[in-house]
């Protein structure tokens, strides 16, 4: 009896993290992208400074939501938004407004592919 | 390096962990899902180790849910013999009567050479001394022989024995195993009694054992020189 009880127990255990873990990186995904969208809205509407703004909080959102995401997923398929968000203040600095909104996009195609090979489909599965 | 280091290490307890909790029919002779979940779990846990970029949480979940549907499914085998037989299949019986039978040989794809192999490997080099043998679902081969063909016993040679029950360690590399000493006439006064008949201090023993009646072996420290 122990013993099953330790299996319920592990098998609650390995439930609970596993959808912890989907729906903290469907969670994440979705307030990288909401913020991405943002930081294109700003720069091509906003102002200088709003865009520098914007830069700052997503380098401190990167830094404090990567620990997470990389516990969850393939480091490899962080590396893009690694390379990119802390440098995207310097961008809206230097007015490289062409530059900045390419990268968002890219990091927001990321972040989808991301979302969708977590997403439970039969594609998924097999 | 490190970091590598130390998910071998996490990996490492897990499984001990893992396979601990799944219990001895992992370590002893394996049923078909017993080695699936084995084998799976090795190779899962060995994942972040060979990969630093994948993630560690990944193979904990998976190795842990693979261990709990495990005693699950041992669980419900021990309940349900319909589980158990579906699972496990059948044990055969490949010689009945001094007879191989060769229809059920062919259908567990056993050749006469496994045959004799696992047979020599029970000390029994003579086939014709088998009376019945089966081939059990763990893969091995269980065989009784014809009563001419056993070992006497001392109770078919009306010998009289004593039953001392089981010798036991209770002194081990100078380490006194007080949870044995329910198996053999010892106690701790009485131990120490015996050690000072004999001259001997707990710390010069390698291995001391003992049944209901006397003790047993007693191989001292530094006996080899």
């Amino acid at each position: 009896m122990k013993r099953l009880a330790a299996a319920i127990f592990l098998l609650l255990f390995a439930v609970f993290l596993s959808t912890w873990g989907h729906y903290t990186l469907n969670k994440t995904c979705d307030e990288l992208i909401g913020e991405l969208t943002d930081c294109i809205d700003i720069a091509e509407t906003g102002t200088r400074e709003e865009l520098i703004e914007k830069g700052r909080f997503l380098d401190s959102w990167w830094q404090k939501n990567h620990t997470v995401l990389s516990v969850l997923v393939n480091h490899s398929a962080l590396d893009t938004m690694q390379s990119f968000l802390p440098t995207l203040k310097d961008l809206a600095d230097m007015d490289d407004i062409e530059e900045l909104i390419e990268n968002c996009l890219e990091c927001i195609n990321m972040t989808e592919d991301l979302k969708m090979n977590e997403e439970i489909s039969i594609g998924n599965i097999f | 390096m490190i970091v590598s280091l130390i998910r071998g290490f996490i990996a490492y307890l897990l499984l001990v962990v893992g396979v601990r909790l799944m219990g001895k029919r992992q370590i002893g002779e394996l049923q078909p899902a017993d080695l699936v979940i084995t084998i799976l779990i090795s190779e899962i846990a060995a994942i972040p180790i060979e990969e630093s970029e994948a993630p560690l949480l990944s193979s904990v979940t998976n190795v842990i849910f693979l261990v709990s549907i495990e005693i699950f499914v041992s669980y419900i085998s021990m309940k349900s013999t319909r589980f158990r037989r579906a699972l496990q299949g059948n044990s055969v019986m490949i010689i009945e009567n001094g007879n191989i039978k060769e229809k059920e040989l062919k259908q567990i794809r056993l050749t006469i050479d496994d045959l004799t192999e696992a047979l020599r490997q029970k000390d029994i080099f003579d086939i014709t001394e088998v009376s019945y043998a089966y081939a059990e679902t763990n893969g091995s081969i269980s065989a009784e022989l014809f009563p001419e063909n056993k070992t006497v016993t001392a109770g078919q040679a009306n010998i009289e024995t004593q039953n001392d029950g089981i010798p036991v360690v209770v002194v081990s590399d100078g380490r006194v195993i007080g949870e044995n000493f329910r198996y053999c006439f010892l106690d701790d006064e009485k131990l120490e009694r015996e050690l000072e008949k004999r001259k001997l201090k707990k710390s010069d023993i390698l291995l001391m054992t003992a049944d209901r009646r006397s003790v047993g072996t007693i191989v001292l420290k530094g006996a080899e020189k």
